[in-house]
C-alpha cells in the first residue's frame, strides 16, 4: 500500500456545490481515502494509495464532470 | 414582488448553476445506496426480484425527498430574511440604501462568476463545517438521507440564490420572503430533473457555457435591485430617469386632474400590476390633494412613496396624499421597492 497526498489545481468551479462534488466523486474512486477541495484556493488534497488508482484516473474523473484538473504535487 | 420574474430566473438560471451541481451530489447519493441495496439484494436467499413499481419508486423517491426537502428549507429561510428585513427596514431611507447597497453586491457576485477581472477574488465560500454537515448527508445510507441532503443544500450558497435571498429580505414581509424563495425553488426544479438528476455528466458538460449565461442573469438581477434602490432614492440614474432624458417626457394625462372650489384633486389609481397613469399633469399654484384609488393593489404596490414618505394603501380604497401647493416641475413616485414607477409634471 503507497499512501500519497497529491494537490490538484482545479479550473472551472463557480460555488461551494462545485467542490463538494467533486470531492463526493473522487472519494467514491478506489484507493481515495480523503478529498478536500477549496473552491477560493482553486485547489484539490487527495489522499490516495496510487498502487490502486493512479492521478491520471481522478484527473479523468473530474474532467468528465467539467472541471480541469492539474497535479501540482505530492 | 413579481414572482413571475423570480421563476423565471429559477427556470432560466438556477437550474442550471448550483442546482445542477446539487443533482450531481443527488445521484452520488442515490448511486451508493442502489448499490448497497443490491448488495443486499444478492445475500436475500428468497432469490426475490424488485418489480418495475418497486424499481421506479426507488428512483422517484429520493429525487421528490431531496426536492421537498430543499423547498421546505428554502421556504423557511426566506419567510426568516423576509421578517428580518422588516425588522431591519426602519425607515424608508435605510431601506433604499440597504436595496442599493444589496444590488451592487449581487452585481460583484455576478462578474466574479463572469470571471471580469478585479473580480475573480469575489468568492462565496461557505464555512467548513457547514461543507461537512452536507458532505455527511450526501454519503449517509438512511432512507431520508436525500431530504436531508435537500435541506442541506440551504447551507451552500451561490451568487443566483443569493440575489433571491436579497430579493427576500428587501421584501420585507416573512409571507413575501417565503414566497420570494419557494417559487425561486420550483423555478428550479424542472432543469434540476433534467440536467443534474439525468447524469452527473448531463449536468456538468453544459455547465461551461451555462455559468456565463448564470452571470449574466445574475447581474441582471443586480441591475434590476439596484435600480429599484435608485428609484426610491430619487436618482437621475434610475432607469425611469434616463429613459425619460433621452425619451423625452411623454405627453401627460391631464384627465386624472380636475380643478373645484380652488382646490386641485389629481387620482393615480394603483393595481398590482403598477400604477396609473403613468405621467400625470398637475397645475401649479393650487392647494392639491393626490389621491391613490387603489383596486387590487397587491404586493410593493401598497407601499406607495412619494417625496421621501412612504404610505401604505389599502388593497382596494382611496387614499389622499396631500402634496400643498406644489411648484412647476415634477414629482416623481415609486412603489415601496422601486419597481413601479410614476410621474406628476406641475406646470
Amino acid at each position: 500500500m503507497s499512501i500519497e497526498t497529491v494537490v490538484f489545481r482545479v479550473e472551472g468551479m463557480h460555488c461551494g456545490s462545485c467542490s463538494m462534488l467533486i470531492d463526493d466523486t473522487l472519494e467514491d474512486l478506489p484507493g481515495v481515502s480523503d478529498s478536500q477541495t477549496e473552491f477560493k484556493a482553486a485547489r484539490s488534497t487527495v489522499k490516495l494509495d496510487t498502487n490502486r488508482t493512479g492521478t491520471r484516473q481522478l484527473i479523468d474523473a473530474i474532467a468528465a464532470l467539467g472541471y480541469t484538473m492539474t497535479a501540482q504535487r505530492s | 414582488m413579481n414572482l413571475v420574474a423570480v421563476l423565471l430566473t429559477g427556470l432560466l438560471a438556477g437550474g442550471i448553476s448550483c442546482a445542477a451541481v446539487q443533482g450531481g451530489l443527488l445521484t452520488g447519493l442515490i448511486t451508493r445506496q442502489h448499490a448497497e441495496r443490491q448488495t443486499a439484494a444478492a445475500n436475500d436467499v428468497t432469490g426475490q426480484t424488485r418489480s418495475w413499481k418497486a424499481r421506479l419508486g426507488d428512483d422517484l423517491a429520493p429525487v421528490g425527498g431531496f426536492l421537498a426537502g430543499k423547498l421546505a428549507a428554502y421556504t423557511a429561510l426566506g419567510a426568516l430574511l423576509g421578517a428580518l428585513g422588516g425588522v431591519v427596514q426602519l425607515s424608508l431611507v435605510a431601506r433604499t440604501w440597504l436595496q442599493i447597497g444589496a444590488g451592487l453586491l449581487v452585481i460583484c457576485f455576478g462578474l466574479a462568476q463572469l470571471g471580469v477581472p478585479g473580480f475573480r477574488a469575489i468568492v462565496v465560500q461557505p464555512p467548513a463545517s457547514w461543507m461537512r454537515v452536507v458532505r455527511k448527508r450526501a454519503r449517509s445510507q438512511a432512507a431520508l438521507a436525500p431530504a436531508a441532503l435537500g435541506v442541506a443544500t440551504v447551507l451552500l450558497p451561490c451568487g443566483v440564490t443569493l440575489s433571491v435571498e436579497a430579493l427576500a429580505l428587501a421584501s420585507g414581509s416573512p409571507w413575501q420572503g417565503a414566497a420570494i424563495m419557494a417559487v425561486f425553488i420550483v423555478g428550479t426544479s424542472p432543469l434540476f430533473a433534467v440536467l443534474g438528476y439525468a447524469a452527473r455528466k448531463a449536468a456538468t458538460l453544459w455547465r461551461g457555457r451555462l455559468v456565463a449565461a448564470t452571470g449574466i442573469a445574475v447581474v441582471a438581477m443586480g441591475l434590476f435591485t439596484l435600480n429599484g434602490g435608485l428609484e426610491l432614492a430619487g436618482s437621475p440614474l434610475a432607469a425611469s430617469r434616463i429613459v425619460e432624458a433621452f425619451a423625452g417626457t411623454a405627453t401627460a394625462d391631464a384627465s386624472a386632474t380636475t380643478v373645484a372650489d380652488g382646490h386641485q384633486q389629481v387620482v393615480v389609481t394603483a393595481t398590482e400590476t403598477g400604477y396609473s397613469p403613468h405621467l400625470a399633469q398637475i397645475r401649479a399654484g393650487i392647494p392639491t390633494t393626490l389621491v391613490v384609488r387603489s383596486t387590487g393593489a397587491a404586493g410593493c404596490v401598497r407601499g406607495f412613496v412619494i417625496g421621501g414618505n412612504q404610505t401604505i394603501l389599502p388593497e382596494s380604497g382611496d387614499t389622499p396624499i396631500d402634496l400643498g401647493i406644489p411648484k412647476p416641475g415634477t414629482l416623481h413616485y415609486a412603489c415601496a421597492m422601486g419597481m413601479y414607477t410614476g410621474t406628476i409634471t406641475v406646470t
